[in-house]
């Protein structure tokens, strides 16, 4: 996979070096070799980590998925990181990337495989499954998850991913565009776009 | 037209998405990525699923506009080699000259 661009909203353009970047020490030590210090960075953002593609996940199984890939590509990646980024954003950045290919991967199996874009079973329970001993603290929100992700899986890749990160990750459209390589203002015109598009794929029952 | 933020409508989409926000994941333990991540390194492993990962790039727009060029310069290959043919056959038929052989 491709190295992240570098962010706009950085340092690097100025080359000065983030200021006070918690993980700067950690990240020079991984580059270095040191083992321990990715396994320290992992462990410091696993959890923004999967909260961030869980918004994209659609179960369980595809969510270990994304987090291990996200995780591996940021091992795999480290020599390229600058102390003129924060390693946080440099990070989140590749999260958001294993997000959309993720969503592509989606919209690829449901063009040619018509595979529906509902839950595999065989992957693991669905995350509506009562049992699940991991299951968020609120079922209803849940369940509304669930169903807007299934609505927004209707979309084309790009767009599905733009509105879960503005809609349900609550975003503002500067990050998404700094995030995705986009000027702010095509960033809007998509934005526009894709809720025209939401909105003309639901039918009154979607939300009966 | 409105660029700017604006909310989803009908008010019942928004309000599940208000409700869908509250949402945790599921408990993935670090220990589980960890050690997938090692293996992934020690084994050079490519994506979890390398044939729709491979896939997925040709939605790329900039594959989209490489694989319309590509088929463009193939239509215009074959309708060159085409007259070509065409013009030969013509030529072959006037001076009744068997194509490729002597009278």
């Amino acid at each position: 996979m491709s190295e992240p661009p570098p962010d706009p909203s950085s340092n690097a353009a100025s080359g000065r070096p983030a200021a006070g970047d918690p993980d700067a020490a950690d990240v020079r030590a991984a580059q270095a070799g040191n083992a321990a210090a990715w396994e320290t960075l992992v462990e410091r953002h696993h959890g923004t980590t999967t909260a961030l593609l869980w918004r994209f996940a659609r179960e369980r199984a595809d969510l270990e998925d994304l987090v291990q890939e996200t995780f591996l590509r940021m091992v795999r990646h480290l020599p390229s990181w600058k102390p003129e980024q924060p390693f946080g954003h440099w990070l989140r950045r590749i999260a958001v990337n294993v997000g959309r290919d993720y969503c592509r991967r989606q919209a690829v199996r449901r063009r040619w495989f018509g595979r529906p874009a509902e839950p595999d079973p065989e992957r693991g329970a669905p995350t509506i499954e009562p049992e699940a001993p991991d299951r968020g603290p609120d079922p209803a929100a849940r369940a509304a998850a669930d169903e807007i992700k299934q609505l927004l899986s209707r979309l084309p890749p790009d767009d599905r991913a733009l509105l879960t990160l503005h809609y349900l990750e609550g975003w503002p459209l500067a990050d998404i565009a700094a995030d995705f390589g986009w000027t702010l203002t095509a960033t809007k015109l998509r934005a526009m776009r894709a809720r025209a598009r939401f909105r003309s794929t639901l039918s009154p029952q979607d939300l009966a | 037209m409105n660029l700017d933020d604006d909310p989803l409508d009908p008010p019942a989409l928004r309000a599940r998405i208000e409700r869908a926000r509250a949402d945790q994941p599921p408990l993935i333990r670090t220990s589980d990525t960890l050690r997938a991540v090692r293996r992934g390194l020690a084994d050079g492993a490519a994506a979890p699923d390398w044939v729709a990962e491979f896939a997925g790039l040709f939605t790329r727009p900039a594959f989209g506009a490489l694989g319309l060029a590509a088929v463009l310069l193939l239509g215009a290959v074959a309708l060159t080699e085409w007259r070509d043919l065409e013009s030969t056959l013509d030529w072959a038929q006037l001076t009744d000259i068997p194509i490729g052989g002597r009278t």
